[in-house]
């Protein structure tokens, strides 16, 4: 369907010549040298002070726009809160009035947990509600598995799979689109 | 031989041109192929949408291990011909970190299951000091940083086996002290790895509205013959800023740089985002139109120069 990677044309090099950048201090073997251990390191501080401001609560490092990072900070919360929404809609009812401001306070300094989605981000923000003693006893039933029922008889879900023809939704939700 | 200089070639100067798709491969048939996002939420709508060549759809969310686990929508697109483009969003490429294996592979699996193109992913980072973002979040522009993203994404290149393309994103704030422009950056990243691009022309918007760049200029920067496809979506102003939605309709503001783009290059291929708030079929049909139109005046102002030939 496409060329093979790495195919070689001359027009390359015209075309980087019409970026009218004459005065780039580093050619061509600048740009290509590996990145080094510093490099990484630095650019790690960088990234994880301003993560910090974002979703930590931390401070705002110097030279940034205090005020555009209010408003990002507000959007990464919004976009988590319209996750958990969908995860556990339980909560908007359930915590009335209180939501979403007691949402976004939280998702403000607490980051999203690494793994497991929206769901894991309800989750936590459920278990911070529980220990403030804050947590809607409509929520907390919404979180409680229904009760068991009896074992099927064996060969019970194989009867089921083949009833289903095997057939998987092939949906993954654990992670939003951007 | 020529193989081999070619390796020695990648080897030594670790240069390589970009290689994005030609339309033809995105469905254009030789044109400009129009797209759509495939949203689990509009399955139906988007088979039977009239005049969509290609998808895209958001590669973390597929399961890919198994062809039979493909949605069976994707599926239907796929036995129809249709190409489908995987879309990470969660790589970050432009953190400190060297990209994930394990989140290489995956993508890689999902390009490969859905016999696929090309996939993209975003110049933006998503995670740092064990934090997650949650959403793309744009990096500081320095030299120091073109070194470890240009690294990053030779480490990506190597462990997909279909090109990469990179998006720029759109953002809310700035970061200071930045030592290139967003199309300086691009345009060195395209020279150091031979990475694609996709162009997202809200994005572009977003950048004006936000932080006053000129987009004209912007386009002027880009290596254009590096496009892979393209990306239009709606948005949304609110505190004073630019809030790229994918939820709104595509304003004529976003429609006009597409059209800047297209008197510059004829993109492979250009595709509608939309994420939320999904409108009825006919709505999104206006928008692949409009997309389309403008694709065609483009090709029609060009073609007395170029005796018609093919884009």
């Amino acid at each position: 369907m496409t060329a093979p990677p790495g195919t070689t044309t001359t027009e390359g090099t015209e075309d980087t010549e019409s970026l009218g950048n004459p005065e780039s201090p580093e050619g061509p073997e600048g740009s290509e040298s590996a990145a080094t251990d510093a490099d990484r390191d630095e650019l790690a501080r960088q990234q994880t002070a301003l993560l910090a401001a974002l979703v930590a609560g931390g401070t705002v490092p110097a030279g940034f726009d205090a005020e555009r990072i209010r408003i990002q900070t507000i959007a990464l919360a919004a976009k988590r809160r319209e996750g958990v929404l969908r995860a556990l809609p339980e909560l908007a009812e359930g915590l009335g009035e209180r939501w979403p401001g007691a949402f976004m306070d939280w998702a403000c300094t607490h980051p999203k947990p690494a793994e497991g989605g929206s769901r894991a981000d309800a989750a936590a923000f459920t278990e911070y509600l529980r220990a403030q003693g804050t947590l809607p006893q409509s929520v907390e039933e919404a979180l409680t598995p229904a009760p068991q029922h009896p074992l099927p008889r064996p060969g019970f879900m194989a009867r089921v799979r083949a009833a289903l023809g095997r057939r998987s939704t092939g949906w993954d939700d654990s992670d939003d689109t951007y | 031989m020529f193989l081999v200089v070619r390796i020695v070639l990648r080897e030594q100067l670790v240069t390589t041109t970009p290689n994005p798709p030609t339309a033809a491969a995105l469905g254009g048939g030789g044109f400009g192929a129009v797209g759509i996002g495939w949203r689990p939420e509009i399955d139906l709508t988007v088979e039977r949408l009239a005049g969509v060549d290609f998808v895209e759809v958001i590669a973390e969310n597929v399961c890919a291990d198994h062809r039979d686990h493909l949605p069976e929508s994707l599926r239907v697109l796929r036995a129809r011909g249709t190409a489908v483009v995987p879309h990470g969003v969660s790589l970050g490429i432009g953190g400190a970190e060297r990209p994930d294996p394990a989140r290489l592979a995956r993508l890689a699996t999902v390009a490969t299951a859905l016999e696929a193109p090309l996939v993209s992913e975003h110049l933006a980072f998503v995670r740092a000091g064990g934090m997650e973002a949650g959403h793309l979040l744009p990096i500081p522009r320095t030299r120091q940083t073109l070194r470890v993203v240009a690294e990053n994404i030779r480490i990506a290149q190597d462990a997909l086996p279909v090109p990469l393309a990179l998006e720029n994103p759109a953002t809310l704030f700035a970061w200071p002290d930045n030592e290139l422009t967003e199309g300086q950056f691009l345009a060195e990243l395209v020279e150091a790895t031979g990475v694609s691009l996709l162009i997202d022309v809200a994005n572009l918007h977003t950048e004006r509205v936000n932080h006053g760049i000129d987009v004209a200029a912007a386009l002027d920067a880009l290596p254009l013959e590096a496009v892979a496809y393209v990306h239009v979506a709606g948005g949304m102003m609110r505190d004073g800023v630019w809030h790229d939605t994918h939820a709104h309709p595509v304003p004529g503001e976003v429609l006009d740089i597409l059209g800047m783009l297209c008197e510059r290059t004829s993109p492979p291929g250009v595709l509608l985002e939309r994420d939320a708030a999904f409108p009825p079929a006919d709505e999104l049909e206006g928008e692949l139109a409009a997309i389309r139109g403008i694709l065609d005046r483009a090709l029609q102002s060009r073609a007395p120069q170029k005796s018609g030939a093919a884009r």
